[in-house]
């Protein structure tokens, strides 16, 4: 009665557009170059580990972590390093790149061998080696998430399947193709790390999925379904939903005894077990209303967007906005040589039409942006606040716990560009009250 | 062949509500109310809505 009742926390229900959920993956020839950014992970960039002229193989570390929270960068194609550049990262900032030319013959790095894992040290050592970081689209070193420092209190182990941004339906194939590898990687974390529970959830727009991981998942895994509102895949929305804990502020999963994996993380960990090789290809969805063959598509990390719009048919006009990701959080694409990234799990391009965005108007004070937000905050409060350079305000406002899911945005009838304000309350904070 | 691409903030899709469908339920509810007023107050009670309306209208325009 009392959730019925609840003004609070509501999220929002944006459109599906699920239209590559039925389609099988389909692997995208090697591409003319790839270019392997050093920054596609959370945490320090990774230095390079060649040159111009080197020759490297499939699996060969072309980039080194940069420090405990960051990872190596591994070539998906065997071929010659064309040289160093700089490109843009999404988020602008400039970035050091490997490029390589592919020979053609995918030759194997001869080091690459299924990890010799007995204990929890070689399974910590095994993931870091393997080059994995969040693929749910955040890109975490997974190495670092699975060494919590309180790794006694943990208990539950949860698989994000939620996949709840619209057209992305590459977590759904994964639970549909890659099962046993999901179950394999699942059986490993429980196992090293001593979780004795895994719940995995899946949003109710699943159904397969649901029904394959409810036959297949062994005892001490279970599967929950999640109500279809964004952001059921924001990992704290998402372990209040299947643990009933609430993460406190400021604080970390593991705070509440949790640990969270994305589907597509966790079944790589079962794959690279098995095989040894490191992350070198991505499975994404390409979508969005000007792409002739909308699809999934196995793609080589490193692949220019441009050749993977191609593979998928191009453009059935000119496009206004390719973005890396869901339209709720995906970052514009500057331009369509820039590369796939390991965390990407999703490239969508739309018209000119759809990527002008209506006028924003005056604020009417309806409240939706505070129903909606999944965190509790004020949206509007936050950026009147912001408005008026109260730093004071925005610190008892918790303005730095918002995680940019674009809910207040996307449920405000006025239009105002809310979500992006907040992003820039929260640099004000960190400099001290300076715009 | 290489077109300028649009580069914003996310979100990117906003949902269909607005400030206009939200003032239009506004004033459907308001109607059983007007017609109420025409039978308990007569007529007259149409003229001053139509007045202030018209005044509203007018300033908003000219103001805001």
């Amino acid at each position: 009665m009392s959730k019925f009742l609840k003004r609070s926390a509501q999220g929002a229900q944006v459109p599906h557009e699920k239209r590559t959920s039925n389609q099988e993956t389909v692997k995208m020839p090697l591409p003319s170059k790839i270019v392997l950014s050093m920054g596609q992970h959370i945490g320090a960039p990774a230095a390079p580990q060649v040159a111009k002229g080197d020759q490297v193989c499939v699996g060969t570390v072309v980039g080194k972590a940069g420090g405990f929270v960051s990872s190596d960068i591994h070539s998906g194609v065997s071929g010659t390093v064309d040289g160093i550049i700089t490109i843009t990262a999404p988020n602008g900032a400039p970035q050091t790149a490997v490029v390589i030319i592919p020979d053609g013959k995918q030759t194997v790095d001869p080091a690459i061998a299924p990890p010799t894992v007995t204990d929890l040290k070689s399974f910590q050592d095994a993931v870091r080696a393997s080059g994995l970081v969040g693929l749910g689209g955040a890109g975490f070193p997974t190495a670092v998430k699975l060494a919590p420092k309180n790794l006694d209190e943990i208990d539950t182990l949860i698989i994000n399947g939620a996949e709840c941004e619209p057209y992305i339906t590459s977590d759904n194939r994964c639970f549909l193709e890659d099962t046993q590898f999901i179950l394999d990687g699942v059986q490993a974390v429980m196992k090293y790390l001593e979780i004795p529970r895994c719940v995995i959830g899946i949003e109710g727009n699943k159904p397969e999925a649901i029904a394959k991981m409810k036959s297949a998942a062994p005892a001490g895994v279970e599967v929950k379904e999640l109500p279809c509102r964004y952001p059921q895949g924001a990992e704290k929305v998402l372990i209040e939903n299947c643990t009933g804990r609430e993460v406190p502020f400021p604080g970390l999963p593991s705070d509440v005894g949790v640990v969270v994996m994305n589907v597509t993380s966790v079944a790589f960990v079962g794959k690279y077990l098995a095989t040894g090789m490191p992350l070198t290809t991505k499975r994404l969805t390409v979508d969005g209303d000007i792409i002739k063959e909308p699809k999934n598509v196995e793609v080589i990390i490193g692949t220019p967007v441009r050749e993977l719009m191609d593979f998928c048919g191009g453009f059935t006009e000119e496009p206004g906005k390719v973005l890396y990701g869901g339209p709720m959080m995906g970052n514009c694409l500057a331009s369509l040589d820039q590369p796939i990234l390991k965390n990407n799990n999703a490239v969508l391009a739309f018209s000119k039409k759809a990527a002008q965005l209506p006028k924003a108007t005056n604020c009417i004070h309806c409240g939706r942006c505070t129903n909606a937000c999944p965190l509790g905050l004020s949206a509007k409060e936050i950026v009147q606040a912001y408005n008026d350079g109260n730093v004071e305000l925005l610190i008892e406002l918790n303005a730095d716990l918002c995680m940019s899911c674009g809910t207040c945005s996307f449920v405000c009838p006025a239009k105002r560009p809310l979500a992006p304000s907040i992003a820039l309350a929260k640099i004000m904070m960190k400099n001290g009250g300076k715009k | 062949m290489d077109n300028k691409l649009i580069v914003t903030a996310a979100p990117h899709i906003t949902s269909a509500d607005s400030t206009q469908k939200i003032m239009g339920r506004v004033c459907l509810a308001l109607v059983p109310t007007l017609i109420a007023s025409v039978i308990i107050f007569g007529v007259g009670s149409l003229i001053v809505t139509a007045v202030t309306v018209a005044a509203c209208v007018f300033f908003e325009w000219a103001y805001c």
